[in-house]
Parts: structure tokens; sequence; C-alpha cells
């Protein structure tokens, strides 16, 4: 899976938005991410897994607790794929 | 509720809760700055001095207590400031209680203009307000020609089509 269009990750005011980019995205508002979510979504830019992203963040924060991981990384794939940002 | 109280209510929240609000603009009046359904402002809240440049949300009473995002083009002394759009022609004395929030920022094609820290913007700013007699000097000689080759056409193909009406008859 991946993100379905090409996103840019700004930093506003302290706070990473994303925002759509091109004319046929297909998604027309913007995502507030904190860091982890920042990650996930850099790791969806490219066709990945579930299991990949998981690995990838054990990797980057290795004091988290796995579950926490597995809880904001399903959440987040749950939210993007509701709102039909992956394929 | 209006809908132009609903809004405000919108906007003071969003910036009460997250520190700014975010939205897309509607209409043409601040292009070629922020395309309508394109580009992203990101306003905050009111927590320094306004000053000329600036552009700023203000509530239009008479108008159902519509939003507008203009500049700030001239602080005189008193309650009112003028505010004018980047593609109008005309400035607007508004009352400084009306400016609820300032744009600090928007998201362009994807990417984010910091209105205080991007040299662009404040190229762009010092033209639209020292450049403005030239703007209006050449849009509205445009306007005028736009409108008068217009009505050449209208008056030439008036003229065809009876010249051609004529010959049948």
């Amino acid at each position: 899976m991946k993100l379905k269009c090409k996103f840019i990750v700004n930093n506003v005011a302290g706070e990473n938005i994303a925002v759509a980019v091109g004319k046929n995205s297909g998604f027309k508002g913007y995502i507030r991410l904190n860091e982890t979510g920042k990650d996930i979504f850099e790791l969806l830019e490219k066709d990945t897994t579930r299991e990949k992203i998981i690995e990838s963040l054990k990797k980057k924060y290795p004091d988290a607790a796995e579950a926490e991981l597995e809880e904001s990384v399903d959440g987040i794939i749950g939210k993007l794929d509701s709102a039909g940002l992956l394929i | 509720m209006s809908g132009g109280e609903q809004n405000i209510a919108t906007v003071l929240g969003e910036i009460e809760q997250n520190g700014k609000a975010m939205c897309y603009t509607k209409g043409f009046s601040m292009l070629p700055m922020l395309k309508e359904g394109r580009d992203i402002s990101v306003l905050l809240p009111l927590t320094r001095e306004l000053k000329v440049g600036d552009v700023v949300l203000f509530i239009r009473p008479e108008r159902d207590n519509e939003l507008v995002l203009h500049r700030i083009v001239k602080i005189p002394a008193g309650e009112k400031m003028l505010i004018r759009g980047d593609n109008t022609y005309f400035d607007e004395p508004v009352n400084r209680a009306n400016v609820i929030a300032v744009l600090g920022g928007f998201f362009r094609k994807g990417r984010y203009i910091d209105c205080a820290a991007s040299r662009g913007y404040r190229a762009y700013t010092f033209c639209q307000l020292h450049l403005y007699f030239l703007r209006k000097f050449f849009l509205h000689t445009l306007h005028v020609a736009g409108a008068k080759i217009k009505n050449n056409v209208f008056h030439l193909t008036n003229f065809h089509l009876d010249d051609i009406l004529r010959r049948k008859r």
C-alpha cells in the first residue's frame, strides 16, 4: 500500500501539516500530523506494508512500546484508508 | 445563528483550540496571491500590533457578518483602517474591532509560505502597496480597451449580418 497522491508535509507554527499537491490529487484539505504521523506518512510515499512501517518505527523509537506503535500505525492507516487516500 | 456568525464562531473556535485556523479562500479579490479552491490560508490570533501590509480577516456586519480576507493599506488615527483586496480597486474603511485574525501564511500548490519569513512575499507586499497606481492605471486601461474591442466586434458582426440579410432579400 501507498499514498494515492503526492503530499508535502510542512511545518506550520510548530505543527506538521500535510497538503496534497497536483491538479488531480483528488483530495481537498489538509492533514494534521504528530511526529510519528509524519514518519508514517513519509514511509507511505513508497509502496510498503503495515509490518514494514512498524519495523521502521521500532528502529527510530527503540524505547516506545510495540503496542503503542502498532496502535499509531493502525490508527493512521485506518483514517487514510477511510478517506480513500491509500492504494 | 446566521451563516456569517457560524463562520466567525468556527474560525475563532479553531484559533482558540489550535492556535491557528486554516481554510480555503473563496472569490477572486486576493488574486494573484490566493486562488479560490487552491490555496489554504493560515490565520493567527491578533497577538501583535497590526501594520500596513498585513492581510487580515475582518467581519462585514452590513453583509450578514460575512468574513473577508484583505490587506491593510493605511492605518490613520482613529477607529478605522483602510483595507483593500489585492485584486480590487477600492479602499474599504474597516472598524478595528471587526478585525478578528491576521494571515500568518498560506499554502500555495502544497508549499507553505510564511508571511513573516518569506522574502518573495515581502517583495510582493511592497509591490502591492507601492505600485498600486500602476496596477490601477494599466488594468483600467486594459478593461476600457477590452470593452471597446468587444463593442467594435459586436457592431462589425451586426453590420455583416445586416449586409448578408439585405443581399438575400
